[in-house]
């Protein structure tokens, strides 16, 4: 039984709109994403320059414990969510792990610290410092997600919403190490509000936005 | 019985002949176009990627051999989507260029396969949902019908073309990832596994939806009373 074949045509045609229009090899790319690597420090290198890092009050080791341990999850997650063998990225069930297990992780680690030791702050924490936090941020991982966005927009085209999540939690973890980094308080409804709710909202604006921004585009050469 | 190695996880896949499974295998094979040959495909794979990763390097010349090595495999592949070559033929176009404007992406070393392959799929899929949202779908549609009409028939051919109608409708009617499932591990012999990651589902859940896809056919034969 005969195959059917592209008409030779086409090969012609192919391969002379790629010729006319060139794309960008993996030197390019490399150096595109080195200017996003640093772009997406910026902000938070900023906040954190500004407003100082230290204990701020802390055990040394509490400080140490959270600092790092969050630390830990965001380069976890970075490093997961853009490794395996596969063109196609990380898959489904991996993406969506990293997407629920850095928030849960980091919760496992600010409640060890917070049973190990239990807030010694006088003043009140009330909303404003829940939210001052939270604002901190969400300044600083938005850099992170929008980088880490544009770097892989338009390449998906099997499972952008999950990789856009994932992508978000890993950019909630980053943030949420600068705010580590930065407060003294480790009371619960400040470390679930203050410090958690942005890596939660991180991970749904990256499922939100990246499936849109993700997702397979046409090839602007069509 | 080549050509069942996709299938091979599933023991009743690979029944003796003289079951009513091998009677399918044999019947899909004379009803619908040739399936590739797993050394085929398995060469295209080795050297199709290590042209992509040429190609991603920056190397111009070897884009020409991953077009070589993998457009025939897409073509029929979409082909059998799409049920039409002019459309097959743009959706091949679109998915050579999408590779080349991502190729400084190309993880070296992986697979061009299953990317090649979910690229195709997904801009048919894209492309589908953009037509029936204009309204052109149904003109598609009457305009394949037309053009299946006019097939010489006969009686050997009109009792192959029942079978085979009987079996396409089958197939068009099961669920969207019962019928991917089933034509990427059947009709283009991928692996489980590249299956999975084009569909983005686990393998057990394409064995589950290619196994379900089986059945769905094989009583298609059950029906039209053919003896295996």
């Amino acid at each position: 039984m005969s195959q059917r074949l592209p008409p030779a045509a086409l090969r012609e045609r192919i391969l002379a709109k790629t010729q006319k229009l060139p794309s960008p090899t993996v030197r390019d790319v490399a150096k595109v994403r080195l200017k996003l690597v640093v772009a997406a420090l910026i902000p938070a290198l900023l906040v954190l320059g500004v407003l100082g890092v230290g204990p701020k009050g802390r055990p040394l080791a509490l400080a140490l414990l959270v600092s790092i341990g969050w630390g830990a999850v965001a380069v976890a997650c970075t490093a997961l969510v853009f490794s395996g063998r596969s063109a196609l990225g990380p898959s489904r069930p991996a993406l969506g792990a990293i997407a629920l297990m850095a928030p849960m992780l980091e919760l496992l680690l600010s409640a060890i610290g917070m049973v190990l030791y239990p807030d010694t702050w006088s003043g009140v924490l009330g909303p404003k410092t829940h939210a001052a936090c939270m604002l901190l941020g969400l300044v600083m991982g938005t850099a992170p997600l929008v980088a880490m966005l544009v770097h892989l927009r338009g390449l998906d085209p099997v499972r952008p919403h999950v990789r856009g999540a994932a992508l978000g939690a890993t950019a909630g973890a980053w943030a949420g190490t600068g705010t580590m980094l930065l407060c003294p308080h480790h009371e619960w409804t400040h470390v679930l509000v203050g410090h958690l709710l942005p890596v939660v909202l991180f991970a749904i604006a990256g499922a939100v936005v990246g499936g849109r921004v993700l997702a397979l585009k046409r090839a602007g050469l069509t | 019985m080549e050509g069942m190695d996709g299938l091979a996880w599933n023991p009743s896949f690979a029944s003796a002949p003289g079951t009513a499974h091998a009677g399918l295998f044999l019947f899909w094979n004379a009803a619908l176009p040739a399936t590739v040959p797993r050394v085929d495909a398995e060469g295209a794979r080795s050297k199709g990627s290590l042209a992509m990763a040429r190609y991603g390097q920056g190397d111009d010349a070897a884009f020409g051999e991953v077009y070589d090595e993998l457009s025939p495999r897409l073509f029929r592949y979409l082909v059998r989507l799409a049920r039409d070559d002019a459309r097959a033929e743009d959706l091949l176009q679109q998915t050579f260029l999408q590779m080349h404007d991502a190729r400084g992406r190309f993880l070296p070393g992986a697979d061009v396969v299953p990317w090649a392959y979910a690229i195709a799929r997904r801009l048919f899929i894209d492309g589908t949902r953009r037509r029936k949202r204009d309204h052109l779908h149904d003109e598609y549609m009457d305009e394949r019908s037309a053009a299946q009409n006019t097939s010489p028939s006969g009686e050997a051919v009109a009792e192959a073309n029942e079978l085979s109608e009987a079996l396409r409708a089958r197939l068009e009617a099961l669920p969207e990832l019962q019928r991917e499932a089933f034509r990427l591990v059947r009709e283009e012999s991928l692996s489980i596994a590249e299956a999975a990651e084009i569909l983005g589902v686990t393998q057990a859940a394409v064995k589950l939806r290619a196994h379900r896809a089986y059945e769905s056919l094989r009583d298609v034969l059950v029906e039209l009373e053919v003896k295996p």
